[in-house]
């Protein structure tokens, strides 16, 4: 008897920490990832260099936002999820070459102060921002290096 | 009772286990794809922040070289027609002549190898041998000043550099708001003193509390030595400019430049006002990540509908204009505000109100704000109307 007691107790336990655990509430943390991951891809110009992904980030998470006016909390969160990985998509496909395109206006406004013989007349200024060049080059070395190992990743 | 020992924490467990995600997140399991993810992330932040502080600082020194470079050849020039008016004056003792000259081919020398600051002093030395008067310039740093407690380009520094072989009574200095076209400038600051001026003169842009220089405006500094015979002397007037300003209001940043404003009944951007939309792109430049709001206006003549109409072709007028000069179209909002938004209720002055004004938005709370009090604005006016 106080065997089935004890039984009926943990069975009631456990499905209250199952319907707790399942049970469809607004999926906030998704679609907060989800907007995270637009905004990231947004700031290094995905527009540009992966406008489809980043659309279709967007397109996602605009339908999980109406879903959740609508209440099908589920479906909102499936979407939420989908916008998270599109958004990132479209940030992982930009970086190299957002990367590339910052390198060269660096490498530009260093050339237009060699015009101006910066390297000679305010030295030690330009030293400084060549410093930071150089540390950026090996940066865009491990860059290209982990969006390698990360595309042979992703192909496995 | 035994039974009970073992389930207790085969519940704690489970319980731990459906709830572990939420307690520690998710890093603990990170797959190698992940790792390399996160260090992808990590590594661009740090790009962005390096590439964007060298940019600064090559177009820093790019700029500082140019202003040595052609301060030095104003001396150069400076000189030159010294000893050329110095041959022409009989008190100058030949001696003296004959030292500025060899002095002028030492400095022009240094300024082949880009000793720009040398060839400054050298000509002060060739001068101090022709001339009977105090001979003075000055240098002013940051060629746009920004005194808005943000830590750069805070403080404007004036570096006055006077010689004379006679003694320097007192100085004067003076700032003064100029630009293209004016015949007067308009004072703002005078510093005077006995003697010979400091070695640097600093202004953090207040005069008592209050900031004393308009935002995107044009300046003047100039410094005046008189000696012991009463010789004034000039160091002719150096320019500078004041960076944008952003002023809070209740709708959010107003960039503060002189608004762009529209003849009656049209949406025709005049020629002079595309250098403040110019001016206007270049600031916005320096925050990518922010929207913002073109607001158009017009004055109260005209039934309202008709407002809102116009005041949204002026604003997209100048949005189009900030697309065509390169502004990314996303970045961009244009509202119509029609007449609700008056800069004077003065009716002489009612022009002034058909105008184009920009709102820096920084997030999307910033946007909802905005929108809101517009929403409020336009309610507040309706009912104005209705009464």
């Amino acid at each position: 008897m106080k065997r089935d007691y004890l039984m009926r107790t943990v069975f009631l336990f456990c499905s209250i920490i199952l319907i707790i655990s399942s049970c469809s509430s607004i999926p906030k943390k998704e679609l907060h990832e989800a907007e995270i991951a637009i905004q990231e891809s947004e700031k290094i110009n995905a527009n540009k260099y992966a406008p489809v992904e980043l659309q279709d980030a967007k397109k996602y998470l605009d339908q999980a936002e109406k879903q959740v006016i609508e209440g099908e909390n589920e479906k909102a969160r499936n979407k939420a999820i989908v916008a998270k990985e599109m958004g990132w998509t479209a940030y992982f496909r930009s970086v190299n070459e957002f990367a590339r395109d910052e390198n060269e206006s660096t490498k530009s406004s260093m050339d237009a102060a060699k015009e101006s013989h910066a390297d000679k007349v305010v030295a030690d200024k330009f030293d400084q921002a060549l410093k930071l060049y150089n540390e950026m080059q090996k940066d865009l070395e491990t860059l290209k290096n982990l969006s390698e190992k990360l595309r042979k990743e992703s192909e496995l | 009772m035994r039974n009970k020992i073992y389930i207790l924490p085969v519940l704690v467990m489970m319980t731990f286990f459906l709830f572990s995600n939420h307690i520690y997140g998710e890093e603990g399991n990170l797959s190698d794809a992940e790792k390399s993810r996160l260090k992808i992330q990590e590594l661009m932040k740090q790009i962005k922040e390096k590439s964007a502080r060298a940019r600064e600082l090559f177009q820093e020194a790019q700029i500082e070289a140019d202003n040595l470079q052609n301060q030095a050849e104003e001396k150069l020039e400076y000189l030159d027609n010294a000893i050329k008016k110095a041959e022409t004056l009989d008190y100058i003792e030949r001696s003296g002549l004959l030292k500025a000259i060899e002095l002028q081919e030492k400095a022009k020398g240094l300024f082949k190898e880009y000793e720009y600051i040398k060839v400054m002093q050298v000509v002060k030395e060739a001068l101090g041998h022709i001339s009977k008067v105090p001979i003075a310039s000055i240098t002013v740093t940051p060629q746009i000043f920004s005194p808005d407690g943000d830590g750069k380009n805070d403080v404007l520094k004036i570096v006055p550099d006077v010689f004379s072989v006679t003694k320097v009574k007192r100085w004067v200095g003076s700032l003064q708001k100029w630009e293209e076209g004016d015949k007067k400038g308009i004072e703002i600051k005078t510093w005077r003193g006995d003697g010979l001026p400091p070695e640097v003169i600093e202004w953090d842009g207040k005069v008592g509390d209050k900031i004393a220089v308009d935002s995107a405006s044009g300046y003047i500094v100039e410094i005046i030595v008189v000696d012991e015979n009463n010789a004034v002397v000039s160091s002719g007037k150096i320019r500078f400019k004041t960076d944008i300003f952003v002023d809070e209001t209740d709708r959010g940043l107003l960039i503060n430049v002189s608004s762009i404003r529209f003849d009656y009944n049209s949406a025709v951007i005049e020629y002079q006002y595309k250098k403040i939309i110019k001016m206007v792109y270049e600031f916005l430049l320096r925050y990518p990540e922010y929207s913002v709001a073109v607001e158009g206006h017009t004055d109260a003549s005209g039934p309202a509908p008709r407002n809102k109409v116009l005041s949204e072709r002026r604003a997209q007028a100048v949005a189009d204009y900030l697309i065509e000069l390169g502004m990314n179209k996303k970045n961009l909002q244009v509202y119509g505000l029609g007449e609700v938004l008056p800069k004077t209720l003065d009716p002489a002055k009612m022009g002034l109100n058909r105008r184009v004004t920009f709102i820096l938005l920084k997030s999307k709370e910033d946007i909802l704000k905005y929108k809101y009090f517009i929403k409020k604005l336009r309610f507040n006016k309706e009912i104005q109307m209705n009464k």
